[in-house]
C-alpha cells in the first residue's frame, strides 16, 4: 500500500530540485550547506512534507525554496531532524502548521 | 502526417435511420498522466485536434479513419480513447473505450474493446477505503503500517513498548490513543516513533498525533499532538 512517494536529496547535489510531480515527501540529508534549492510542479490542495536531517556536525544551512511560504527554521543541532508540512496553493507551499524538531536521532 | 485508423465494432444494428451520425473522441491519460503529443511538445487534451476522415457510419462494422494533425506520437503508453457515436439529435447511441496498440504500427488505433463486451468489466476499487487499524490492547501491540495509515487503540492497561511494522517511506501515519474509563494507563511509544507527545492519562481521553515516515523506518511528527477532551 503505497500512498505517497518520497524523494531523497543530499548536499552532494549541486542543486536540489524538489519536483511535486515525482514525490509529495522530500527527505534532505545535510552534509553541507544547501543554498541552491527550488520547487516545481506544485499541485494545489496536495500535502507536501519535508524531512531535513542534519549530519553529526550540524549547523548546516538549508535555504527553503522560493516557492515556500512561512516555514519554520531548520534545527541546526547535530543529528537533528526537522519536519515541516505544507499545503500546495497557487504555485506556492504554505506552511500547514508549525514544524517539529527532533533533537536526537538514533 | 501520421495516420490512424480503426474499425468500429460492436454495433449490432443498422444505423441508417439515426440521421447524420457524428463521433466524439476523448483522449484519456493513463495512470493520472495528461496525454501529450510528443515531438511537437503540445498538449493534446482532446481529439478536437484530430482530423476525421471518412466518418460516415451507416451500418455495423463501418470503417472510419482519422488523422492525427501534426502529431507524431502520443504518450504516455496506455493512453486510451473513448469514441461516442451520436445520432442526428446528438444522443449517444454507442460509447466505447479503446487503447493504442502498436502491434500494427505505432500510429494505428486499435478499436478492439479492451475487454469482452459480453462480460461485465471488473468492479472499480472503492473510492472510500478503511485504512484505520483497530489494534487490540496488549502490553506490546503491533501496528501494521504496511496496510493501514491510522491506528486506534483503547488502553485498558499499560503499553510498555509496541512495534510498528511495514513502514512505507513518505507515508503519513496517525495514532489515536484512547484511555478507558479508568484511565491512568501508561503508553510507551514504539521505538520507531520519535518526539511524540506524552499520552494523556485522563479517563476516556483521546490523544492524536500524525507522523511522517523517513527512509530509515523512523516516524517523525509533522505537528504537535492533540488531546480530547
Amino acid at each position: 500500500m503505497r500512498q505517497r512517494q518520497c524523494a531523497t536529496f543530499d548536499t552532494s547535489m549541486p542543486r536540489m530540485l524538489f519536483d511535486g510531480n515525482l514525490a509529495q515527501c522530500f527527505m534532505v540529508k545535510l552534509g553541507n550547506h544547501a543554498r541552491n534549492t527550488a520547487m516545481r510542479n506544485i499541485s494545489t490542495g496536495v500535502l507536501y512534507i519535508f524531512i531535513i536531517h542534519q549530519d553529526q556536525t550540524g549547523n548546516r544551512f538549508f535555504k527553503w525554496p522560493e516557492q515556500v511560504a512561512n516555514p519554520s527554521w531548520v534545527d541546526p543541532a547535530p543529528s537533528s531532524v526537522s519536519v515541516q508540512a505544507f499545503i500546495g496553493l497557487n504555485g506556492q507551499l504554505q506552511a500547514l502548521m508549525p514544524g517539529t524538531w527532533n533533537e536526537v536521532q538514533p | 502526417m501520421p495516420q490512424v485508423f480503426g474499425k468500429l465494432i460492436g454495433i449490432d444494428q443498422a444505423l441508417t435511420d439515426i440521421g447524420v451520425p457524428t463521433i466524439d473522441f476523448q483522449l484519456c491519460g493513463y495512470g493520472g498522466q495528461t496525454p501529450r503529443a510528443i515531438n511537437q511538445g503540445a498538449e493534446v487534451g482532446s481529439l478536437a485536434q484530430i482530423e476525421r476522415k471518412g466518418v460516415r457510419i451507416t451500418e455495423a462494422g463501418s470503417v472510419f479513419r482519422v488523422n492525427l494533425v501534426g502529431n507524431d506520437e502520443i504518450e504516455p503508453p496506455g493512453t486510451y480513447y473513448t469514441a461516442t457515436v451520436r445520432n442526428g439529435n446528438g444522443d449517444a447511441v454507442q460509447c466505447n473505450a479503446y487503447v493504442f496498440n502498436d502491434s500494427h504500427g505505432e500510429y494505428d488505433l486499435d478499436f478492439t474493446p479492451p475487454y469482452d463486451p459480453s462480460t461485465p468489466p471488473p468492479p472499480l476499487a472503492a473510492l472510500i477505503a478503511d485504512y484505520l487499524q483497530h489494534v487490540a490492547y496488549s502490553a506490546n501491540p503491533e501496528f501494521d503500517a504496511a496496510h493501514y495509515l491510522a491506528f486506534q487503540i483503547v488502553l485498558t492497561g499499560p503499553v510498555l513498548g509496541g512495534n510498528v511494522t511495514g513502514v512505507v517511506t513518505g507515508n503519513l501515519y496517525t495514532f489515536i490513543i484512547n484511555q478507558d474509563d479508568v484511565g491512568g494507563h501508561l503508553f510507551v511509544w514504539p521505538p520507531q516513533v520519535h518526539n511524540a507527545v506524552p499520552v494523556n492519562q485522563d479517563p476516556n481521553s483521546l490523544t492524536q498525533q500524525t507522523f511522517v515516515a523517513d527512509s530509515d523506518g523512523n516516524l517523525y511528527p509533522i505537528g504537535a499532538g492533540t488531546y480530547y477532551p
